[in-house]
């Protein structure tokens, strides 16, 4: 059942990816989505959510290697599918109507094809799975983004850390040579655990743009919002918190590997926070916030799968949700993406501000009943953080002093209700899924008294630059100590070896010595009155020199 | 019974006498021969895939043998033998031949030469795959060198006629070096010795020695490892001519061939050492290489360090103390070949165009849509995603070098990631917009590969696709 509907999903990404229109577009977009949905609708009504153990192709199965593609479903794996499917519905439904997209058929198969290829990764029970699936992950993600600059660092970022992933799982088949995930565990203790740990690290940090490898994510403001949303919550970064959810068993392998996780999931998230209040683009800003949640799901994946597992598919969905309320005052103020061109919209937008709230209010409620002994400082100081960052953006672009132009001031005004609907469902489904209030909403009393003190006090203004930050100063650090030196080694490598020892010492030395002997013979040949005298000593000399040595 | 074998290495010679003999002229401007030429090779595609089918899948095991009396005294026969993996590639030399045909189709000058000499080498590189003695592999081995040394001394625009000697005068040297070891071998041996029963002579350790070192010489010769990577480079990366350029490049595969073939899976005593530093020696020429590459603005060398690295690569596979990934290693070859053949074709035409309109290499496949599929595609599928037959018996291979030396692979590993990103920023240079083409009138813009050659391309495509999922989808059963 399982397999069938994501193949039925497949067949619709091919067929919009195969039959391009440009007329009616929003009408094919429709249809798409109906499509999807429709048979998404049918999954859930038929029961389907249960585990089963799918469709299996046999891949390979030769002397060397023998692996399958399985499209199975497991009790574990609802959770993450349900969180998919709720993105890839989302999306294609504002890409319906949202303006900004032009090409509504071709991004809706692309997000159709990535959350297949995301299933075979949710799926994937053996190494070429994981492996081929984040590869054709990266594929069609490349072909989602706008720019070549962007595809550019994306690739590199995404290529680097699918090579080290393979790097990793080639050591972990080499020994048993079995396909299955499982053989992780049996690396033994001299099998260089902490090298393959740290290769794990670097991998999954790079594929999810973790602190200082953040900068090809941020590239993604100059996305449509509906790409970026879905690039962020259904692609890349994902991936690598599944990638990791699949191949945890390497966190194992040295005392050190959770810590440095916990560490990087701290400096993302505190990362993150600096460069939300420093962003003057809101679509940069939401870029940070998730890039915060995603660092809070890494923090609670270190105390445990499980942990990672019970925040499935809401924590994430909340991150949908703040998303889609920032995106109100965007579309309400004509597109306009500059915070320091907002300000003063409470008046024109109270119903959008009352969203908010109730938006903001429904993440609190969520993050309370998330919260438990084990993950109490994570969620606390996330909450904190995010809650903070919200507030003072939203208080800026709702009660800040305007430095909103003419056109937007003309324009202003709510969206029409189809923005609405994404929100309004989120919250309902948050609210549903925790229907009691809890007494726990005390502990964050303070919290809400400070967070009305930084409304009034607008206290982060002084802190907040007015430029787009895109993270260059991790660009220029791996400029400095890797990019640069390793160029200036090639150089030096083709100048010594090259240049130096071959051309200028072996060759050069070589054709010498054959010009030498050259004008030896030449000598000895000469019609000088000496030559043929010194040509016959020679002569015996060698006879000599063979009598000796023989 | 068909004799497969020998019609599969005499086909391109029957093919080489009707090109020679073919008209051409101003009208048909070399499309008689290149057809005569191109009909040849899918014929011989044809037998090859018919002795594909005929054989077991495997490697070592040498089937469908063949043998035909040359000289009685001393007797000398020339035979002939072949398994999946040695089939495996010769369909892939023909595949990658092919391209480069399609690629020099428009050649004004020197077609009939041209398609002599390539057929000629065609024939000459079946019959050095398919030996199954010792003579019948020196022969071909040493007859490889005339065809080529042609091609590349007619078409090769070499940069310096001096490295064209060297590299001509080095691989003699080789060759005399395998000529001398075949010859004690021949002396200690049975009379037609079969490449597998070198191992089992008794040389003694000078003797052992001598020998050992003669093949390797002779083979190393033939692959780009330090130091003969110099004047390999110098004349394979300066070659303009795509078809001649693929030839050139194919010429390595006859080294690490060699290897594979003579290499006993047990490695005598008296040679440890030799394998221990060819073995550091190949690793270091992959880093060397792929940092030149990196650094080196010129896309044809950057296209045969991308073949280099990975005839390296696979070298180190076949020194593996193993037989199970040698077919492995010839899913990845077969794959490899069409790759930088279809790399070289397409960047033969950008370089064209941008010769005779005045552009930079910089976004030039902005005005080239077709150009900028097909391109992607085959730099993708050399990077190393899972678009080709590479993807998966890389990562094979890697694991058996990983299990062998960590660090050994590692370094490998950084090599090949080098040579991928070093393809990946030639394509986004040559993608990006970063010159104004949209003001550039439409006669100054570059022009588009035609439809006929995107439709080429993607049926190249399609058998790279058709790889991944199963190498030999070509084969019954």
């Amino acid at each position: 059942m399982f397999a069938w509907a994501v193949l039925k999903i497949a067949g619709c990404g091919v067929l919009a990816e195969l039959f391009q229109r440009n007329r009616l577009v929003r009408t094919w977009a429709f249809l798409l989505f109906a499509a999807v949905a429709s048979v998404m609708v049918v999954f859930f009504l038929a029961n389907g959510m249960s585990a089963s153990a799918g469709f299996i192709y046999k891949w390979f199965d030769n002397q060397a290697i023998k692996t399958s593609i399985i499209l199975g479903l497991s009790v574990q794996n609802i959770p993450i599918v349900v969180f998919f499917a709720a993105v890839l519905c989302i999306s294609l439904y504002y890409n319906i109507f949202y303006p900004k997209e032009l090409r509504r058929l071709r991004s809706g198969g692309f997000y159709a094809l990535i959350f297949t290829a995301m299933m075979l990764l949710v799926a994937s029970t053996n190494i070429m799975q994981l492996l081929v699936s984040v590869f054709f992950i990266d594929l069609m993600t490349f072909y989602l983004l706008w720019t070549d600059k962007i595809k550019r660092k994306f690739l590199f970022y995404n290529f680097i850390s699918d090579v080290l992933l393979m790097l990793l799982l080639a050591a972990v088949w080499g020994i048993g040579h079995k396909t299955q995930l499982n053989q992780l565990l049996r690396i033994g203790a001299n099998d260089n655990r902490l090298l393959l740990g740290i290769i794990w690290l670097t991998a999954v940090f790079l594929k999810s743009g973790l602190f200082l490898f953040h900068n090809y994510i941020l590239d993604w403001q100059e996305n449509g919002f509906v790409r970026s949303l879905y690039l962020f919550y259904g692609a890349t970064p994902l991936a690598g918190l599944i990638i990791m959810l699949k191949t945890a068993a390497v966190g194992h392998y040295h005392n050190f590997l959770w810590p440095a996780l916990d560490i990087f999931a701290a400096l993302t998230m505190l990362g993150s926070f600096a460069g939300s209040i420093r962003a003057d683009n809101l679509k940069a800003k939401m870029l940070y916030w998730n890039l915060m949640l995603l660092g809070l799901m890494f923090a609670l994946l270190s105390l445990g799968q499980k942990e990672l597992l019970r925040v499935f598919p809401l924590l994430p969905l909340c991150g949908v949700l703040i998303s889609s309320v920032i995106l109100l005052p965007m579309v309400g103020a004509a597109y306009e993406t500059s915070i320091s061109k907002m300000g003063g919209f409470a008046g024109k937008m109270k119903l959008s501000l009352g969203l908010t709230f109730i938006a903001l209010a429904g993440e609190l409620h969520l993050l309370i009943n998330l919260i438990n002994e084990k993950n109490y400082w994570w969620i606390m100081g996330f909450a904190i953080l995010h809650l903070l960052s919200l507030t003072f953006v939203i208080g800026r672009i709702y009660f800040g002093q305007s430095g909103a132009g003419e056109r937007v001031w003309v324009e202003l005004k709510n969206p029409h209700l189809l923005y609405w609907f994404v929100p309004l469902l989120l919250i309902a489904a948050i609210w549903f899924a925790y229907p009691s209030p809890d007494i726990k909403l005390a502990l964050f009393l303070p919290l809400c008294i400070f967070l009305s003190w930084c409304f009034s006090k607008d206290m982060f203004n002084r802190f907040a630059i007015r430029k787009d930050a895109s993270g260059e100063y991790a660009v220029t650090l791996f400029n400095l100590l890797l990019i640069e030196p390793l160029k200036v080694l090639g150089r030096v490598l083709w100048l010594l070896i090259d240049f130096v020892l071959l051309e200028k010492v072996l060759y050069s030395l070589a054709g010498k010595s054959i010009n030498l002997c050259i004008a030896i013979s030449m000598r000895l040949h000469g019609n000088t009155r000496f030559a043929g005298a010194v040509f016959f000593m020679s002569g015996l000399m060698a006879l000599a020199a063979v009598y000796y040595f023989k | 019974m068909v004799p497969y074998l020998l019609l599969i290495t005499i086909m391109p010679l029957v093919g080489m006498i009707f090109v020679f003999t073919a008209k051409d002229n101003e009208k048909t401007k070399g499309r008689n021969v290149l057809n005569v030429a191109i009909l040849t090779v899918g014929m011989n595609l044809f037998l090859i895939v018919r002795a594909l089918n005929l054989i077991k899948p495997g490697y070592g095991n040498l089937q469908l043998s063949e043998s035909y009396n040359w000289i009685n005294t001393p007797q000398i026969n020339l035979s002939f033998g072949a398994d999946s993996f040695a089939m495996l590639l010769i369909f892939g030399v023909h595949l990658a031949v092919l391209i480069g045909m399609w690629g020099v189709r428009n050649a004004a000058r020197g077609q009939k030469p041209r398609m002599v000499f390539v057929l000629l080498f065609l024939s000459m590189i079946n019959g050095f795959f398919m030996a199954a003695d010792i003579f019948s592999f020196f022969i071909f081995f040493e007859a490889l060198l005339l065809p080529l040394y042609m091609m590349v001394g007619m078409f090769g625009e070499a940069r310096r006629r001096n490295n064209l000697f060297r590299f001509m005068l080095y691989n003699l040297c080789g060759a005399f070096l395998l000529f001398a070891a075949i010859v004690v071998l021949y002396n200690h041996g049975e009379k037609n010795l079969l490449l597998g029963g070198i191992k089992n002579l008794h040389l003694g350790s000078a003797g052992e020695t001598a020998v050992w070192t003669a093949i390797f010489i002779a083979f190393m010769s033939r692959i780009p490892i330090w130091p003969f990577h110099s004047w390999i480079a110098s004349v394979n990366s300066g070659i303009k001519d795509p078809l001649v350029f693929i030839s050139a490049n194919i010429m390595p595969l006859t080294g690490i061939y060699g290897f594979m073939r003579f290499w006993p899976k047990t490695v005598p005593d008296t040679i440890v050492l030799q394998v221990a530093v060819l073995e550091v020696i190949s690793v270091i020429t992959m880093l060397f290489i792929a940092l030149i590459a990196w650094v080196n603005r010129d896309i044809r060398y950057k296209i045969f360090s991308f073949a280099s690295i990975y005839y390296i690569f696979f070298l180190l596979g076949v020194f593996l103390p193993t037989d199970q990934i040698l077919l492995n290693v010839g899913y990845s070859l077969f794959a490899c070949l069409l790759i930088f053949a279809s790399m070289e074709v397409l960047v033969s035409y950008q370089l064209s165009e941008q010769s005779s309109k005045n552009l930079s290499a910089g976004g030039i496949l902005s005005s080239m849509p077709k150009m900028s599929k097909a391109f992607s595609f085959m730099m993708l599928a050399g990077a190393g995603f899972p678009l080709s037959a590479m993807f998966i018996n890389n990562f094979v291979i890697m694991a058996g070098l990983m299990n062998y030396s960590l660090v050994s692979a590692l370094a490998a590993a950084a090599a090949l990631l080098l040579i991928s990103v070093t393809l990946l920023q030639e394509l986004y240079r040559r993608k990006d917009e970063i010159n104004p083409v949209s003001a550039l009138s439409l006669k100054d813009k570059a022009k588009d590969i035609s439809g006929g050659d995107l439709f080429f391309m993607t049926a190249v495509g399609v058998i790279l696709l058709l790889s991944l999922f199963n190498p030999v989808w070509f084969m019954k059963g």
